[in-house]
């Protein structure tokens, strides 16, 4: 177990004197208040162009009122966990690859580590890094919409769809059931990277793979949700803050079925598991 | 206690063998040469020493530790690779705290000490892609001294190093030698290496053909001769035919680099500054039977001038070419 520890406190250090690591950063909280400015911006943008007709009509323009805050910071935060995912996957796959081919594998497992700790200590790097994403993607966002939208119930044609209580646990749902399948992505980057011995080709891999399963996971039918992928944010998204960024804005057909929350757990749980002894085994017998 | 020890080692992969039954053992406080040519098995040896590679058959134990569990000595073992190992994108100093946290030692020198003792404190702030080799091995060679460890294996340390390098590389492995840690190292550089290592095993072909301390290997040899004698054309002519004698293959190249000339005599001899062929001729002989005063008899009766007969100092080169000769007879035979 030190040793585990002693690889975390390692890469952890490491992580944060990365520059491309930190820029990263910089740039999914950059992504995720952007999108909520943008979303503000066409909206503003569209008032503008009918107060503009109403003027010319001769009329009194109404005042700019943005729609609930709630949707653009779904969905402001949505986009960066899109990025997030490619960040992760990248992070992972160059993590074990590059040090094997760099050699910096054996210096650990010689004098302090054993196989088994280097994966472990990677592995729960992930933690930290996610967790870190995920505030920075949430906060740029949340930052941002507070700064520009009115926050309060949902309110459709006059009916009131959910209190901000409902919205507020139902965000923190949806966040927390990113959880699963975003740690799914670390581990499955760190198993393709234990199978390589450099990074550019487990980078790519792990892009290529999960790129193509987005793409193409819809001909698999409902057999996709047994793939921890389609529960993650993504360009083709099926996600459950896909689904919330709906619900926040009144769709009645949003929100998963309770057999679907169940599995967005269970799946990508099973998977990292897995993903994770897999690379524990490769790595056990590669060559260092 | 033993700090490495080998037993009957078998490495293969695939179809080609790459270590076979080999055996050694290190004690406290050596500089322990493992050299041999390149392809010969050395880096697999201790990779297997080490942990890194699994062996097909034998016995490895590394302070009494089995290698394949080689990170249970904390830290004691410190590990200098031929290929560069130190983290891209971090300056030498985030090299050294990187290793610090991922080894978890305490204690020993500091990093500052580390990168003086390696002559590379005022490179500390750079970033270890602008480095050159041997100030990249430098570091590494900081790297794993952090803790306190009591074993520093050395994969190829002087490959790629020009002479300035190799020599204060030389120079910081005696004075670590010096200091008490026990050093062992692979090299085909035998010539450099034999000016530094206390024990030596020669592997060819994946085999430890003779594994001994350098004094036993190394040193003036009454077997073998030096002889200058003029004309060179006469007394080479006189020693060829002369029974017992083996003209060498390879001639004093130790004193006498600038001159030698494979194919036993010096064939054109000693050069004088005109350029003209000199007569004088220094050999190189292997006696095989014959005695010292016998040689010197048959090149005065022959009516040669020799003015130097003397046991010939013989050096790793040498011992590494009989016992590859030796070995290649074995073969074949």
């Amino acid at each position: 177990m030190t040793g585990t520890l002693r690889v975390l406190r390692a890469e952890g250090y490491r992580l944060a004197r990365r520059r491309p690591a930190l820029v990263s950063l910089v740039l999914l909280g950059l992504a995720s208040a952007s999108w909520v400015w943008v979303t503000w911006a066409a909206q503003a943008f569209d008032h503008a162009r009918r107060a503009r007709v109403i003027l010319a009509d001769g009329g009194d323009p109404p005042a700019f009122v943005p729609e609930n805050g709630y949707g653009p910071l779904v969905d402001g935060w949505l986009v960066g966990l899109k990025l997030t995912v490619v960040v992760l996957a990248v992070l992972a796959a160059r993590g074990l690859a590059g040090d094997l081919g760099g050699g910096v594998l054996r210096l650990a497992s010689t004098r302090s580590a054993s196989r088994t700790a280097l994966v472990l200590g990677r592995a729960l790097l992930g933690v930290p890094v996610l967790l870190v994403t995920l505030l920075v993607t949430g906060g740029a966002a949340w930052c941002c919409a507070r700064a520009l939208f009115p926050f309060g119930p949902l309110v459709v044609r006059g009916v009131s769809l959910a209190s901000v209580e409902d919205l507020d646990a139902g965000l923190l749902q949806a966040a927390l059931l990113t959880l699963p399948p975003l740690l799914a992505t670390w581990m499955y980057g760190l198993f393709v990277s234990a199978c390589f011995r450099s990074a550019v080709g487990a980078v790519s891999t792990t892009l290529v793979t999960l790129l193509g399963f987005d793409l193409f996971k819809g001909l698999m039918g409902e057999a996709r949700y047994l793939v921890f992928a389609t529960f993650s944010p993504s360009f083709v998204d099926d996600s459950c803050m896909k689904e919330m960024a709906g619900a926040a804005r009144g769709y009645v057909d949003a929100g998963y079925r309770d057999e679907l929350l169940a599995m967005n757990v269970v799946v990508p749980s099973v998977w990292a598991l897995a993903l994770l002894l897999g690379a524990c085994a490769v790595l056990a017998r590669r060559r260092l | 206690m033993t700090v490495l020890r080998i037993e009957n080692l078998h490495k293969r992969y695939g179809r080609t063998v790459a270590v076979r039954d080999v055996s050694l053992s290190v004690e406290p406080g050596q500089l322990f040469g493992l050299l041999g040519p390149n392809g010969s098995g050395k880096t697999t040896t201790l990779g297997c020493a080490l942990g890194l590679l699994r062996p097909d058959g034998g016995r490895v134990e590394v302070l009494g530790v089995p290698s394949a569990r080689i990170h249970e000595t904390l830290g004691r073992v410190a590990v200098v690779f031929d290929a560069p190992t130190l983290v891209p994108g971090l300056t030498v100093r985030q090299n050294m705290a990187y290793a610090r946290r991922l080894l978890g030692h305490a204690g020993g020198r500091s990093d500052d000490e580390l990168l003086e003792l390696v002559g590379m404190s005022e490179y500390a702030s750079r970033r270890v892609g602008a480095l050159s080799l041997g100030q990249h091995r430098r570091v590494s060679i900081a790297r794993a001294l952090v803790g306190r460890p009591e074993l520093l294996v050395l994969d190829e340390p002087l490959s790629g190093l020009d002479t300035m390098g190799v020599r204060s590389m030389l120079r910081l492995f005696v004075a670590l030698r010096d200091e008490g840690l026990t050093i062992v190292a692979s090299s085909h550089r035998l010539h450099e290496m034999e000016r530094i290592v206390t024990h030596v095993a020669i592997v060819v072909e994946g085999r430890v053909v003779r594994a001994a301390p350098l004094g036993d290997l190394v040193g003036p040899r009454h077997d073998r001769l030096l002889v200058d004698a003029s004309p060179a054309q006469r007394a080479r002519e006189v020693l060829a035919a002369l029974p017992g004698v083996t003209l060498a293959s390879d001639v004093a190249r130790d004193d006498d680099a600038d001159r030698a000339t494979p194919g036993g005599a010096n064939a054109g001899g000693a050069r004088d500054p005109s350029g003209d062929p000199s007569p004088a001729g220094r050999f190189a002989l292997r006696l095989e039977g014959a005695l010292p005063g016998a040689v010197n008899r048959a090149l005065l009766d022959a009516g040669c001038e020799v003015s130097r007969l003397a046991p010939r100092h013989v050096g790793l080169l040498d011992v590494f070419e009989d016992l590859v000769e030796a070995h290649g007879a074995k073969e074949r035979a």
